[in-house]
């Protein structure tokens, strides 16, 4: 098997040559072409010396963003998206964190890169595009470079206001990603669509799956998804195949009725993940569909993807779609409160993952990794390493997972995983706010945020979008004279929910 | 109706109307999902259905697009 992810780049270079790999509304790029590309990225790239680096790339997602990717991986860094959909505060937060020598940007987003403020040297990608391949020096890295190496690292919520960077290495992806494919027979024939931004490892699915297999990435731009008849449109015209989507972005479709303006006949694969999908749009989409397979994918970041999966049986007679089962050479299990493995059917217990698809940790934070990433407590005999997921789940009497919720405060709000306490950090900063607790309202699907102050609504609001992501900004907020409290003096989130739900 | 319509808007996000000309796509006051978040509020509040066919980026630009539609709508 294959060592660093420029070998499954080669492989499709040499196998699929002239075939397109990837399409975006700019235009096309074949296999030898993004390889080639790659490489010139990466010879530019090793003047730097960025080997052991996680270098920031500030761009939208694309074509270049992945020659950018794999210059990086040529060059031995780990490579980082950052999202320009982001607010500034959130991009200097990340720089600040990676710590990077250089950080690489495009034209487009070089002006804005430039009012941030970060130590890093700024690299263009049209320059470096430019760089003559120097074999040689890509040689020396490769031979120096080891599977457990970083690959990428995405940020997610952190808890204090500051984002988590889970840094995932070459060996998990590349175990992981030939399972997936096999399983979902994924070929060169596919045409994936894709939905996830890249700094979402939702699309290191459709990433890899296309440089495994020599299938065609189409990515589809993030506007789009406001508008259903326009993803219905690209889905035709491009004869999409495979969907690996979060559910979301499969629901937005059905919420608006879409389909009685276009079927997308061409697919016949939707893989959803991200958060519970309702049973009555999967109905929907199963309908329009029927030839087509649907799965149910489960598992946090820090495991590489997904962790269990689960086919959807045609008759879909279950009000609940369960999690399902571990893929192959992943060890999946529940742990009670007690330390114990939970092994009887509907018992709950904390999601455990054990298995070579392990994330590294958390970007230079020793004490968080440290408390994700245990030992075994049922393995007393030699190491052996698990995530605990914080997410609970039990067995249905056919052995298959149903997932139940969490076991904190963070919630999965239109896909994405969001701690409430990095809000509550950002509003706690905010003049005329005192004291602050966010909860999420599962019926609207809706963060409220409590807060004890004098602020004005809109201009919380309004601070906090230079702060925060969109989607983590509240869409409710509510006064309250005194917070209520525990014993201890810590929010009351409990009372608060109640006094919520009542008064609604 | 075009009162009623403000209010709804009003109550779905205060930013939408603070200026009903202003691009609500290329500022980033809306972003995808919010659209059809919207799309179902409108929906609700209304008693209406609104065809995916309306829901298209000049129907949804500005807040003043947005009640143009609604009148239609509901005329």
């Amino acid at each position: 098997m294959e060592r660093n992810v420029v070998e499954l780049l080669e492989n499709a270079a040499r196998l699929y040559k002239d075939k397109t790999a990837v399409r975006d509304t700019s235009g096309e790029c074949s296999f030898a072409e993004l390889c080639r590309n790659a490489k010139a990225i990466g010879s530019a790239l090793t003047e730097h010396d960025i080997f052991g680096d996680a270098i920031p790339v500030y761009m939208e997602k694309g074509i270049v963003a992945l020659e950018v990717f794999w210059g990086i991986t040529y060059a031995g860094g780990s490579y980082s998206l950052l999202n320009p959909v982001q607010p500034a505060n959130r991009i200097e937060k990340i720089l600040e964190v990676l710590d990077a020598p250089v950080v690489i940007t495009d034209g487009e987003h070089l002006p804005a890169l430039k009012e941030m403020r970060h130590s890093a040297k700024i690299l263009m990608a049209e320059d470096l595009l430019k760089a003559k391949i120097q074999e040689d020096k890509l040689n020396v890295v490769k031979n120096k470079a080891i599977d457990t190496d970083a690959l990428y690292v995405n940020f997610t919520s952190g808890s204090t206001g500051t984002p988590k960077g889970v840094v995932v290495s070459h060996r998990a992806v590349i175990e992981f990603i030939h399972y997936f494919v096999e399983i979902f027979g994924i070929t060169s024939e596919d045409i994936i669509g894709n939905q996830a931004p890249f700094d979402f490892d939702v699309s290191v699915k459709d990433i890899y799956s296309m440089l495994l297999t020599g299938a065609t990435l189409y990515i589809i731009p993030k506007d789009y998804f406001a508008f259903p008849k326009k993803i219905l449109d690209v889905l035709e015209a491009e004869k999409i195949t495979t969907l690996i989507w979060a559910v979301s972005a499969l629901c937005v479709i059905t919420t608006l009725k879409s389909f009685s303006y276009k079927v997308p006949t061409s697919v016949n694969k939707v893989l959803f993940s991200g958060e519970v999908m309702p049973v009555n749009h999967l109905r929907e989409w199963m309908r329009v569909l029927p030839d087509a397979m649907f799965v149910n994918l489960y598992g946090p970041t820090e495991i590489t993807c997904n962790c269990t999966y689960y086919i959807i049986d045609r008759t879909l007679n279950e009000d609940k779609i369960p999690i399902g089962k571990a893929f192959p050479n992943e060890r999946v299990f529940l742990l009670d409160e007690g330390q114990n493995e939970v092994v009887e059917p509907k018992v709950e217990g904390e999601i455990c993952v054990a298995g070579s698809t392990l994330g590294l940790g958390y970007f230079r934070d020793r004490e968080k990794t440290e408390a994700a990433f245990v030992q075994n407590p049922l393995n007393d005999k030699n190491n052996e390493q698990i995530y605990r997921t914080g997410d609970i789940a039990f067995y249905r009497e056919d052995g298959n997972l149903v997932y139940v919720g969490r076991r904190d405060f963070q919630i999965k709000h239109m896909g994405h995983r969001i701690e409430m306490g990095e809000i509550e950090a950002c509003m706690n900063e905010i003049e005329g706010v005192e004291r602050v607790c966010c909860l999420y309202d599962e019926d609207k699907q809706e963060i409220v945020a409590f807060y004890q102050g004098t602020a004005e609504k809109l201009a919380i609001k309004k601070a906090l979008r230079g702060k925060l992501i969109k989607y983590v900004i509240p869409e409710r907020y509510v006064t309250v004279e005194t917070m209520p409290l525990t014993p201890n003096g810590k929010i009351d989130r409990k009372l608060l929910r109640q006094s919520y739900l009542e008064q609604k | 109706m075009r009162e009623k319509i403000l209010e709804q808007l009003k109550e779905i996000n205060e930013e939408i109307v603070a200026d009903l000309d202003k691009d609500l796509l290329v500022s980033g006051i809306l972003d995808s999902f919010d659209i059809v978040n919207m799309v179902v509020e409108l929906e609700e509040a209304f008693g209406v259905d609104i065809d995916v066919d309306l829901v298209t980026p000049d129907n949804f630009r500005t807040a003043e697009s947005i009640i143009q539609l609604m009148e239609n709508i509901l005329a």
